[in-house]
């Protein structure tokens, strides 16, 4: 029996204390991970869950399922490259140098998750923190997030009870938690957050227009009130923003920054986006430094292009890509049956250590290892530190890492 | 246990017969709706439950206090199902303090053996003893049932 440390690679807070038991191979127990983490890992311990090498559904070895996917792709006009949020930095690197080398649309989740807020922070235009700095804060605010379902230990690790200054029987709060979404989650409720603010769906902007108002010094909406004294008390304050912010205000954040402009006249206001998969902002991160922007990329022609033509989304709707090459993501699971319909007969290649919707409708399906437990590497947690991954478990299978580069070497011209 | 959804003794007290029969061994039914809270009696410890005429009433009262339940000598009574491991329980309770390291690697290391640990994505009482509600003289402390988002934990005693 082997036990030690390991890091978590289930959502984007990747909790480095999970401390595991492993005997023959197999996962006996885990500790200090959440229910989240502990099935994504038992799970791979389940085989009919696992991916082999498949090219048109029959089995076949590592070179002969490179050889098919090195085929599709050299073949494609208009490659499209996806995913890679679930793949450690080193792996992204390579799969941005193979889009470039393929000439092909590369994009990722946060096109059409949280990317406009992560690419505002790369640049530089919104200040964003470290979880450390968090200690500094005396409000923490969720907005349209709910922690315990996406990041079960988000709260208890990171954020209000990790606080240097949260003290369970103090008799002054030093800390306040608020919590503004449309409806009461498990965060908004009684015992966790201590004030909550219920907006009506879509409302966002209204609400954010009210507290702008209310700083001007204008009679507002009583629930507006009230959040603009809690800021008024408040010197630093940390802003969570969930999906729900960024869906309410459909990616157009300049109510949300003449906000915090607004507050900048007497506190610090730093926001941190509540990402889904573990690398996210890792492959944001990765894409920025080699091109200048955080997704939707064109590298046809040798040169980079950037817009909004180029997600995935639109991509696949104008039927502008003629071969998928996806990366640790699972499309046919989050995406609309409305745009799914038009990859009909596109031949897609699938990186994945889990069986997935997006492989079984795969022409060519790579199985690799699980990153943070059978692979190692580097990832970047939902703050932007970087947080290395030790293998924990042996395994036969490839790396994403090695497939991508042996990919590469075949489609070297 | 959500507040909402908790019974009180006198809501339970309105499901039962009300005869003060003392068959189930307590003098009154009143006495008993706080046994069947504590988890020291099942509905079907109550003979006159049994009849027909107090059908719908024993189904209410199973779907509080039937099936397999085992309460922790702490008094918690852990919901398996709702609980998803995200350790605000051990991350506030006293006792625990110094077995989580926080974000910032912060660690108190404390001698005391922690009371809650999370164990296979699931909270579990792991040291009984170091629980205030354990000590002498105990200490009404309800921290970890209070901070739970899902209501997966209720203190029954």
């Amino acid at each position: 029996m082997s036990a030690g440390e390991m890091v978590c690679t289930a959502c984007s807070c990747l909790c480095d204390d999970i401390e595991i038991e492993i005997e023959n191979g197999r996962i006996v127990s885990m500790e200090k991970a959440c229910r989240k983490g502990t099935a994504f890992f038992f799970g791979s311990e389940n085989e009919r869950l696992r991916t082999v090498h498949l090219v048109d559904g029959k089995q076949v070895d590592t070179d002969q399922a490179l050889a098919a996917a090195a085929g599709l792709l050299s073949r494609a006009r208009r490659p499209l490259v996806f995913g890679m949020d679930n793949a450690s930095l080193e792996a992204q690197r390579q799969g941005i140098e193979l889009a470039r080398m393929l000439g092909a649309v590369l994009d990722d989740s946060s096109s059409f998750c949280q990317g406009k807020l992560t690419h505002d922070i790369l640049t530089g235009t919104l200040p964003s923190c470290t979880f450390d700095q968090i200690h500094d804060s005396d409000l923490i605010i969720y907005w349209g997030s709910n922690p315990h379902n996406a990041q079960p230990r988000h709260l208890s690790r990171f954020s209000l009870y990790a606080h240097r200054k949260y003290h369970e029987m103090g008799a002054t709060r030093y800390v306040t938690m608020a919590v503004v979404d449309v409806r009461e989650s498990e965060t908004a409720g009684a015992g966790v957050a201590h004030r909550f603010f219920r907006i009506l769906p879509g409302e966002d902007s209204n609400f954010i227009a009210a507290i702008i108002e209310g700083i001007k010094g204008n009679p507002v909406r009583k629930d507006a009130s009230g959040f603009l004294k809690l800021l008024k008390q408040s010197r630093h304050c940390v802003i969570f923003a969930g999906l729900g912010l960024t869906y309410s205000l459909d990616n157009d954040f300049s109510l949300f920054y003449e906000m915090l402009k607004h507050l900048g006249g007497w506190m610090k206001t730093f926001v941190i986006p509540m990402s889904g998969h573990y690398n996210v902002r890792g492959f944001n991160y990765s894409l920025y430094n080699a091109t200048g922007c955080v997704n939707k990329v064109n590298f046809a022609g040798g040169a980079v292009s950037h817009g909004d033509e180029f997600s995935l989304l639109e991509q696949v709707k104008n039927r502008a890509a003629d071969c998928l090459l996806i990366v640790g993501a699972d499309p046919f699971s989050s995406l609309p049956i409305s745009v799914l319909k038009h990859l009909d007969g596109v031949p897609l290649v699938t990186l994945d250590p889990f069986r997935t919707a997006t492989t079984e409708a795969s022409s060519v399906v790579l199985g690799v290892s699980l990153t943070g437990l059978e692979s190692g590497g580097t990832a970047m947690r939902m703050d932007g530190t970087t947080v290395t991954l030790m293998p924990a478990k042996w395994t036969d299978k490839q790396s994403d890492v090695q497939i991508l580069e042996r990919l590469k070497e075949l489609l070297r011209p | 246990m959500a507040k909402k959804d908790k019974l009180q003794p006198l809501q339970v007290f309105q499901y039962l017969p009300g005869t003060n029969c003392k068959k189930c061994g307590f003098l009154t039914c009143f006495a008993f709706a706080f046994a069947l809270i504590g988890r020291e009696k099942r509905p079907e410890d109550c003979p006159d439950l049994l009849t027909e005429q107090y059908i719908s009433a024993l189904d209410f009262l199973n779907g509080h206090f039937g099936g397999d339940f085992s309460v922790e000598k702490t008094g918690l009574l852990i919901d398996e199902e709702k609980c998803c491991g995200c350790g605000d329980c051990v991350a506030v309770c006293d006792k625990c303090q110094g077995t989580v390291m926080f974000g910032s690697g912060i660690v108190i290391p404390r001698n005391v053996p922690p009371v809650l640990k999370i164990v296979d994505g699931r909270v579990r009482v792991v040291e009984w003893e170091s629980c205030k509600r354990c000590m002498d003289p105990p200490e009404y402390c309800r921290v970890c049932e209070e901070r739970c988002p899902f209501g997966a934990l209720e203190l029954v005693r």
